[in-house]
């Protein structure tokens, strides 16, 4: 589904043979929460009728009445490259989710909890709101494995793994290919390389957490306004939108990230006269999936009675607080599992600022970067919840969801020109 | 200076790779000890909350901070999960006819039933019962 919808926006390139997963994938995420409302109860019979009706629908529609692209081009040994690389990221992928076919602790107890309620709950469904874990993150995540659920006739643990499998190579994959348009293509993959060589990537993209598919469309998301600002189009304004709302239904944290980018790339587009007329269709793309979210949030506020975010206002001028997060963030950046990534992605901002300071689109997603990260260390004062606690359980998670996209930025800027636009 | 860069990248990355190999080696050597199903435990406890939607749940391990312990919240939250879609409240069990006791200890399973005027509805292994306070 993911392939045809995207063949209508635009003529397929490398980047989006990863594009199509977070689509396809996304998309049936959300049929299964609209059926989910429409019949009361997860229905089957319905899911795999709406699936193969549109697939049919698509397929009819692309066959007869969509121009054929050019083909994608891929230079000699390219391909051969990002296949090896792939395949040895999705056997070590693989070995870790088979090896933890429940995944980590928040895979069972949180996301493949809500998809085991819903899917045996029947028409009590909204009873989930009533459990201790209550459903405060965005449905994507448990609305995916229903989908699979639905087509397999139970609750197989083989279909959380699949899908955690799918979005870690997927994001590599998006990486490398999404690299190779902007730098040297041994660039590109050296990008894929040390991604995959960061201990804590493939460990926590195979936990079964929603952590890998906000980190997969935040990247998704970065990119496409990168190409966005590249080559203006009202279509890659609305897949931009998309894949932002595919962010912000990930999980709560995707909904601040998403509306931090949306409002960066908006203030960009609203900046030059001829680019204004994309703001709209990017919002559409944002708000259609934006709706499944806010639908969600109603049933949970209705059921829990309020929807109020303790904010514990003295915290954030509380030195003991942020000497705590200080100590956390320090120690974060030389940590073993993130294989000393940051120090190094900090030194390249900082070093090459003339590579990157007149191009409008990278710089756009380093400020999101810088922002998004320290948004959340204000988060963290003033939330009233144990600081140390809280820190030890959400903070590397926090960081984990911007790999990719550091990765992406660092790589961008060793390997473009100086000369180059974007 | 790009050139110093990369060649740093590529030193990190070598480090990386080889500071995960003896993972790597550990990981292929334990394929053949999966993970443990979660919440095996409380699995036969299914066909009895079969008709009930809300239950009590009480671990009778004693904690400073229960809700940081991960030895409580562990096995209730994977009974959560297991049970689902029964709903298990460990904040307030007593307010409900069906309590799923969680305890190791005989004794101490017994003072809790007597306390709650409870009878065995089902005595499973590894210390988990489940009480009816009914008539």
């Amino acid at each position: 589904m993911g392939y045809y919808l995207l063949r209508i926006m635009r003529p397929l390139r490398a980047m989006d043979i990863f594009l199509i997963p977070g689509l396809g994938l996304g998309v049936s995420a959300q049929i299964v929460f609209y059926s989910l409302l429409f019949f009361n109860r997860i229905s089957p019979p319905a899911i795999i009728g709406i699936h193969l009706t549109g697939l049919l629908c698509l397929w009819i529609y692309n066959q007869y009445f969509l121009k054929k692209g050019p083909p994608t081009v891929w230079g000699p040994g390219q391909l051969g490259a990002v296949v090896v690389l792939l395949a040895v990221a999705g056997l070590a992928a693989a070995l870790l989710a088979f090896h933890r076919p429940y995944g980590d602790w928040d895979g069972w107890a949180y996301w493949n909890f809500h998809a085991n309620f819903i899917f045996r709950a029947g028409s009590h469904w909204q009873r989930v709101f009533a459990s201790s874990m209550q459903g405060r993150h965005p449905w994507m995540l448990p609305c995916m494995v229903l989908w699979g659920w639905s087509f397999d006739g139970r609750e197989s643990t083989l279909v959380p793994i699949v899908i955690s499998i799918i979005f870690t190579v997927s994001c590599m994959g998006f990486l490398v290919c999404a690299l190779k348009e902007y730098v040297p293509f041994y660039c590109a993959v050296f990008a894929g390389v040390f991604l995959f060589s960061i201990p804590i990537y493939i460990l926590v993209g195979t936990s079964q957490y929603a952590e890998i598919l906000m980190a997969y469309f935040i990247l998704t998301a970065s990119v496409l306004i990168l190409d966005l600002l590249r080559h203006p189009s009202r279509n890659a304004a609305f897949l931009a939108g998309l894949f932002l709302g595919f962010a912000a239904s990930s999980k709560d944290n995707g909904i601040m990230a998403a509306a931090l980018l949306s409002i960066l790339v908006m203030s960009c587009l609203a900046r030059t006269t001829g680019s204004r007329k994309l703001i709209r269709p990017l919002a559409w793309g944002v708000t259609t999936i934006m709706v499944s979210v806010l639908i969600m949030k109603s049933f949970d506020a209705l059921n829990v009675g309020n929807y109020a975010y303790d904010i514990f206002w003295p915290g954030l001028w509380n030195p003991q607080r942020w000497s705590l997060i200080g100590d956390c963030v320090w120690n974060g950046l030389f940590d073993k599992p993130w294989g000393m990534l940051w120090p190094i992605a900090c030194a390249v901002i900082w070093v090459f600022q003339r590579n990157w300071r007149e191009k409008e689109g990278i710089t756009l997603v380093i400020k999101f970067l810088i922002f998004y990260f320290f948004l959340y260390l204000f988060i963290y004062a003033a939330s009233i919840l144990e600081l140390k606690w809280l820190l030890d359980v959400s903070y590397y998670r926090l960081l984990y969801t911007l790999v990719p996209t550091l990765i992406f930025v660092m790589f961008y800027i060793l390997g473009s020109r100086e000369d180059e636009r974007v | 200076m790009k050139f110093i860069f990369f060649s740093i990248l590529l030193f990190v990355s070598v480090l990386n790779f080889s500071a995960q190999s003896p993972g790597i080696l550990w990981l292929i050597r334990s394929l053949a000890y999966p993970q443990a199903p979660v919440g095996a435990r409380f699995i036969s406890l299914r066909p009895y909350l079969s008709h009930i939607s809300t239950a009590g749940y009480i671990n009778c391990r004693p904690s400073a901070n229960p809700e940081r312990d991960t030895a409580i919240m562990g096995p209730y939250q994977q009974a959560q999960f297991i049970l689902s879609p029964v709903i298990l409240d460990y904040y307030h069990p007593q307010d409900y006819r069906y309590i799923i006791l969680q305890c190791p200890n005989s004794d101490v399973q017994d003072v809790i039933r007597k306390k709650l005027s409870a009878r065995i509805l089902f005595d499973g292994p590894n210390g988990v019962q489940l009480l009816d306070r009914g008539k």
